[in-house]
């Protein structure tokens, strides 16, 4: 059991870190109060882990999840409040605590598990088991520096796996070691949560929030935004996030606007074609013709695309779009048909999907013009001509958790 | 599950033993240099002083030089590396919570590992050059002890600061090496005629250590030339108070402030 009672923390942050005596004594002369800025990175938080819990914390970067582990570990002493633990505790705060390069693979299992706070007995009881558990056995009187990185890691899971505390706090270690390696921590973890240890798990990966924890705590400027159920909480850090990043895109579209610059040029390579007409912008708005860069799952959007011809004789082009993931996968390409007859000049189509049905994700828009036959080349393609976040919104779900596209489907019985 | 203290005590081991094997793993002679480095120093030192300026008219000149050199080194070595203990364990330090004190004593049980491979030479040269051992010598541990106590009380005091003051340890190398050459070490304390001089001297506590340990090892005896013990108990006192005091004020400052030591590194 845990128990956190309105803990706060302020790092005071010198501006520019000052480390030796000159700077110490040169900042009391020229006045130091100028070099201070203070990170509150906590702000009076409290909550209870129970017993045999498996407690996620997830969190941006920076919204303090890092320092309140630290603080449950004791590494950190809060400002105000206090923590209370109902057992011995283990932080994985990193992998190898104690490690030395220049130590065998055996002197570190040793001097790592001390670390950890094991006894030397245990320690050669459990030997045995921690080499084998890493696979290690044939380089056990190895100096560690001549390990490969993936050999250092599964050596440094298999000591912190076998610490037998009450308490256990990890911190975002699932991201390495290859798959069958990870497949085996994942065991692990299914273990421990099987014998009732108590977790706290900090990461970025809402897959292994959702699949392993009971409960969830959202941070967010070091506040408790969100606690509760998984879905609900990984749902909205989904929402923060995206309502922050509508924020952060739009004040950098606004940002290039104000300087005058409508559409940035693409990179070379990104765009090419005969000539004649040239895509000029692709705007995406909602169902009431806002301007938008984030939507959930299931909204209305609206892809306004600018072309302009200006070579008599193109009277009827085409307009092609191609919606891929940034690794590539194509989900769709689309051409419209040919536009009504018209001259030279600017003109716009939309592109419009009453419910769009991308799961979570980044999404390019690749915008073409292109002839009537569309087996000649195009007069003008953008690669990457702009783009949109999606994210899931699970109100409008029926299951999906992962993917690129939510196909309509149901689950029946029998 | 043990207590904790166990578990510290334990953690105190490990650390201390691993850095005394570090220290020589990757070198070709190995735990010989924690010998052969003092040696040579002595064996330059025995040259220049004790025959070039004569200071071996004095007598078991070579045993005291030797004693002196093997304190001064221990004190030397082990207030710097306990200084620079905390930042030398930072990576430890930011990720998992111990007492923080436990980085500092297991630097200092390192040297004194070193120390007692010393004291066998010591013994070796007492033997060869026939120096006794009388009762008096069984207060060679207190001094030892007394010697740890400022260690660690120094220790404790300057690795919090030297996490935020980077030129400490610049600073504590010439105060050693000053250190070194005010402490009768080289020179026979008799050099100093005049005694108000030499009253000055014993306000460095190593002048202390270093003088009682070499009274009660090679001359064994306590009582000065004029045959009172009076001042010997005096200084005993003394030094005894100020090693206590240095470690008890080192802890109480190191108490305070280490639990931050995390934020400083």
């Amino acid at each position: 059991m845990i128990e956190v009672t309105d803990v706060s923390k302020t790092f005071a942050l010198p501006k520019e870190r000052k480390v030796t005596l000159r700077e110490h004594l040169l900042g009391l002369v020229l006045g130091r109060g100028a070099g201070i800025e203070s990170l509150r990175a906590l702000r009076g938080v409290s909550f209870r882990v129970h017993k045999g819990e498996f407690f996620s914390v997830i969190g941006k970067n920076g919204s303090g999840k890092s320092t309140l582990l630290k603080i449950l570990s004791g590494i950190y002493a809060p400002d105000t409040g206090g923590v209370k633990l109902g057992g011995t505790l283990s932080p994985f705060l990193e992998l190898g605590i104690g490690f030395n390069p220049d130590l065998t693979a055996r002197e570190n299992v040793f001097l790592s598990a001390a670390v950890m706070g094991l006894h030397r007995s245990e320690i050669e009881r459990l030997y045995d088991r921690i080499i084998g558990f890493a696979e290690l056995e044939r380089f056990q009187e190895q100096a560690l520096k001549n390990f490969s990185s993936g050999m250092q890691v599964r050596l440094a899971f298999s000591v912190a796996f076998m610490v037998d505390a009450d308490i256990l706090l990890i911190d975002e270690v699932l991201a390495v070691g290859d798959a069958s390696f990870q497949q085996k921590c994942y065991d692990v973890f299914r273990r421990l949560k099987g014998v009732g240890k108590t977790i706290v798990f900090v990461s970025h990966s809402m897959g292994d929030v959702k699949q392993f924890s009971d409960r969830v705590m959202l941070l967010h400027e070091g506040r408790i935004v969100s606690l509760g159920d998984p879905e609900k909480v990984i749902h909205d850090y989904q929402l923060l996030t995206a309502h922050e990043d509508e924020r952060r895109i739009a004040m950098a579209e606004r940002a290039r606007a104000a300087a005058g610059e409508t559409f940035r040029p693409p990179a070379d390579g990104k765009r090419w074609g005969s000539g004649g007409a040239a895509v000029e912008r692709i705007v995406f708005t909602d169902a009431a013709g806002a301007e938008k860069h984030v939507f959930a799952t299931g909204d209305e959007v609206r892809a306004r695309i600018d072309i302009a011809v200006t070579r008599e004789g193109i009277a009827s082009p085409r307009v092609t779009a191609a919606i891929h993931r940034s690794d590539g996968i194509v989900v769709m390409e689309t051409r419209s048909a040919p536009l009504p007859p018209a001259g030279t000049g600017t003109r716009s189509v939309s592109l419009v999907f009453p419910a769009i049905e991308l799961l979570a994700g980044t999404y390019y828009f690749d915008v073409g013009v292109a002839p009537e036959d569309a087996r000649i080349e195009p007069h003008d393609l953008i690669k990457d001509c702009g783009s949109i976040r999606v994210y899931q919104d699970s109100g409008s779900l029926h299951g999906e958790t992962a993917g690129i596209c939510a196909l309509a489907h149901e689950w029946r019985a029998g | 599950m043990r207590s904790s203290r166990a578990r510290y005590f334990e953690l105190v081991k490990v650390l201390g033993f691993t850095d005394f094997k570090l220290r020589f793993s990757t070198s070709i002679l190995g735990y010989l240099w924690s010998v052969l480095k003092p040696l040579g120093i002595f064996s330059v030192l025995y040259l220049v002083f004790g025959r070039m300026l004569r200071f071996s008219d004095v007598p078991h000149y070579r045993d005291r030089l030797l004693l002196g050199i093997f304190i001064w080194g221990y004190f030397a070595e082990a207030s710097t590396a306990g200084i620079q203990s905390l930042l030398g364990k930072s990576h430890i330090i930011s990720k998992i919570y111990f007492p923080r004190s436990i980085a500092v004593v297991g630097a200092s049980i390192n040297y004194l590992l070193t120390f007692g491979i010393n004291l066998c030479i010591v013994a070796a040269f007492f033997f060869i050059d026939g120096v006794g051992f009388s009762r008096y010598a069984l207060l060679f541990p207190l001094y030892v002890a007394e010697l740890y106590l400022i260690v660690l009380g120094i220790s404790f005091l300057l690795s919090v600061a030297y996490l935020r003051f980077r030129d400490l340890a610049e600073i504590w190398t010439i105060l050693i090496t000053a250190g070194f050459y005010a402490t009768p070490i080289l020179w026979p304390i008799e050099q100093i005629a005049d005694p108000r001089y030499r009253k000055l001297l014993y306000l460095n506590p190593m002048t202390f250590i270093v003088e009682y340990s070499r009274r009660v090892l090679i001359e064994g005896r306590i009582a000065d030339d004029t045959g009172s013990v009076r001042t010997f108990l005096a200084g005993n006192a003394v030094i005894f108070a100020v090693s206590l005091l240095l470690f008890v004020a080192g802890f109480i400052v190191f108490r305070r402030v280490s639990p931050r030591a995390a934020e400083y590194i």
